[in-house]
């Protein structure tokens, strides 16, 4: 277990790492900063007393060492538009909300999916589970930012029932998770649908049933304990597609996270708080990963020694 | 029994698991299937001939009769179906002329992701060594960053146009394919019939083509079906943003853009394009399921 650990760490630091030059070279790579930035008629007195600001004076590697220097003691640069700000400042502010409304989707998903998947794959062909099956492909096939627009028709504007933007209490996060969950849940539906369709057929299962035990014993003592392994381990995959999913739905409903503080960064071309984010987005992704994989380690003894 | 898939090496039926009158025999059997092979039929005869379908052009503006309600609603003209945008062009031919933007980008960044990810497993694969760290690395790295982050931000950098966004989708589709081909090629080189290749000294040449990429042809062709409906969902996504093709090209993105614009006051302007795109992603998506059925050579006895 130990050694798992060990190499696991490992293999996230590098990637982290990997992320940091990636990010620096994705944005150098495709050309001078300053012209996408500042006016190409800006007058060059201004060009270059920008380019001396922002350090584009030194020979690149100069440039990458300082940058990567930096990142690794958390400093991620400041603003371009909101002088003198530290980009990490303005997204830590921006981060609970974004917490807050991934963690809501996460929960929606997974309280919709796992009963109704292990509902129907108890029961494979009956209502309920072509009720699953639907649930499963309308994930696949609506996207989640329309989704978002429907509802905000649907429940803000027609009905009037809830808000439609901003983020002011619990009302105001349903129609938000909702959009951002429902991919999630179609895939979650169907990994949980065809696990238990597996698991089923186990000889302890048979064997269960074999005794007498009735259905709903049957699914929570044996089935379920045994389909958790596989949902848990695409919960840290579904919680990084969340954060990416969610640049969208912030979008949709105005709300206050990264994910429009993204849009916005990019509207106002920052490349600094862009750079920023994205790194810290993929950093998190990373630890998630590893939390993850750590958690699964601890709940089957079997992958500790692969 | 996976042994070899091209050639007459079908379990059970005697035929190649891609014989044309073996994959029809199957698809008329599954109503789901056929479906999905329908709707896909129909959305590409759509793109090719949309001047025919569209009664009106894409960028076509009909001042007079600007932001009209669908035809069936109060105010609606039977001129247009669907209505019209605040410059008066028909909702409903734009949704037909978008149909080739999100196909061309589906399809052909499927296509490169394909010829970059299968190249690049293929030879990590097959020969190791450095190259083979090199590139699992990067993939390792590409997937690591979330999606839809990574997207946002290449296109950013990239700048709007149809060759950059199928450029985009095409590079950062690829680490699928190179992780899924560089798995098979590993499980294939244990193989005794390609070791037994090996041995009588056939070259890489010769084994790559002959007994590598006939048994691989299965499952790229689902994972790339899959691939085509997940990139025009992202191409909506994009152009939804703002950061897709330029903002005059009729794409379902960029409606659904306009439409979040008007949303309150016009909400056809976001509902319909929408539809164009979950029916698309319906019919990919169902045609999908059976190809991976049909292509498993696992489930062919059911052939």
């Amino acid at each position: 277990m130990f050694r798992y650990v060990v190499r696991r760490t490992l293999e996230s630091v590098l990637l982290m790492l990997g992320v940091l030059v990636l990010v620096f070279f994705m944005v150098r790579l495709t050309g001078d900063p300053v012209s996408l930035i500042i006016p190409m008629d800006a007058p060059m007195a201004q060009r270059e007393a920008f380019r001396e600001m922002m350090g584009l004076n030194e020979p690149l590697i100069v440039q990458f060492g300082s940058y990567m220097l930096d990142a690794m003691q958390g400093d991620l640069g400041t603003s371009l538009r909101r002088r003198g700000e530290a980009n990490l400042d303005i997204i830590m502010v921006r981060l609970p909300a974004t917490m807050q409304l991934a963690f809501a989707a996460l929960a929606f998903a997974v309280l919709v999916a796992v009963p109704l998947g292990l509902a129907g794959g108890m029961r494979p062909g009956s209502a309920i589970d072509r009720v699953a099956r639907s649930v499963g492909l309308a994930g696949q096939t609506i996207p989640s930012f329309w989704l978002g627009m429907l509802l905000i028709v649907l429940f803000a504007v027609t009905l009037g029932w809830l808000p439609s933007f901003g983020r002011d209490g619990f009302s105001s996060l349903i129609l938000p998770a909702v959009a951002l969950g429902f991919a999630g849940m179609g895939q979650l539906v169907r990994l949980t649908r065809s696990a238990v369709l597996d698991v089923r057929r186990a000889d302890y299962v048979r064997t269960a049933r074999a005794k007498g035990m009735q259905g709903a014993r049957v699914s929570f003592r044996h089935v379920l304990p045994n389909v958790a392994i596989p949902i848990v381990s695409v919960l840290g995959i579904q919680f990084t597609y969340l954060l990416g999913g969610s640049v969208y739905i912030e979008v949709v409903f105005a709300w206050p996270g990264l994910g429009s503080l993204l849009e916005s960064a990019i509207r106002d071309a920052d490349f600094p708080l862009v750079q920023a984010i994205t790194i810290f987005i993929s950093l998190f992704a990373i630890s998630i990963h590893l939390l993850t994989d750590l958690l699964y380690g601890v709940l089957d003894p079997r992958l500790r020694r692969s | 029994m996976t042994g070899s898939a091209n050639g007459n090496g079908g379990v059970g039926s005697g035929e190649s698991l891609f014989a044309p009158a073996r994959l029809w025999r199957l698809l008329r059997r599954d109503a789901a299937g056929m479906t999905g092979f329908i709707l896909v039929v129909a959305i590409i005869a759509t793109a090719i001939l949309a001047p025919w379908i569209a009664p009106y052009g894409p960028t076509e503006g009909d001042f007079l009769n600007s932001r009209l309600p669908p035809a069936w609603m109060e105010g609606g003209s039977s001129a247009h179906l669907l209505g019209t945008d605040q410059l008066g062009q028909d909702v409903f031919s734009r949704i037909v002329y978008g149909t080739r933007v999100s196909l061309l980008v589906g399809g052909l960044g499927a296509l490169l992701a394909v010829s970059i990810g299968v190249t690049l497993g293929l030879l990590a694969g097959y020969f190791g060594g450095w190259f083979d760290s090199l590139v699992t690395g990067f993939t390792n790295l590409l997937l690591s960053i979330p999606y839809l982050v990574l997207v946002i931000v290449i296109a950013t950098v990239l700048g709007r146009s149809l060759t950059n966004v199928i450029l985009l989708f095409g590079i950062t589709g690829s680490p699928i394919f190179v992780r899924v081909t560089r798995g098979e090629v590993l499980r294939l080189k244990r193989m005794s019939y390609v070791e037994a290749a090996v041995g009588l000294g056939a070259s890489a040449g010769r084994i790559i083509p002959m007994h590598i990429l006939p048994n691989l042809a299965g499952p790229l062709l689902t994972l790339a079906t899959f691939e085509v409906s997940a990139m025009i969902f992202y191409e909506a996504g994009l152009g939804f943003l703002g950061l897709s093709v330029p903002p005059a090209v009729p794409s379902w993105g960029n409606m659904l853009s306009l439409g979040r614009q008007f949303l309150t006051i016009y909400p056809w302007l976001a509902i319909f394009p929408g539809v164009a795109i979950a029916i698309t992603a319906l019919g990919i998506n169902l045609f999908g399921d059976w190809l991976r059925d049909a292509l498993d050579p696992r489930a062919q006895e059911r052939g």
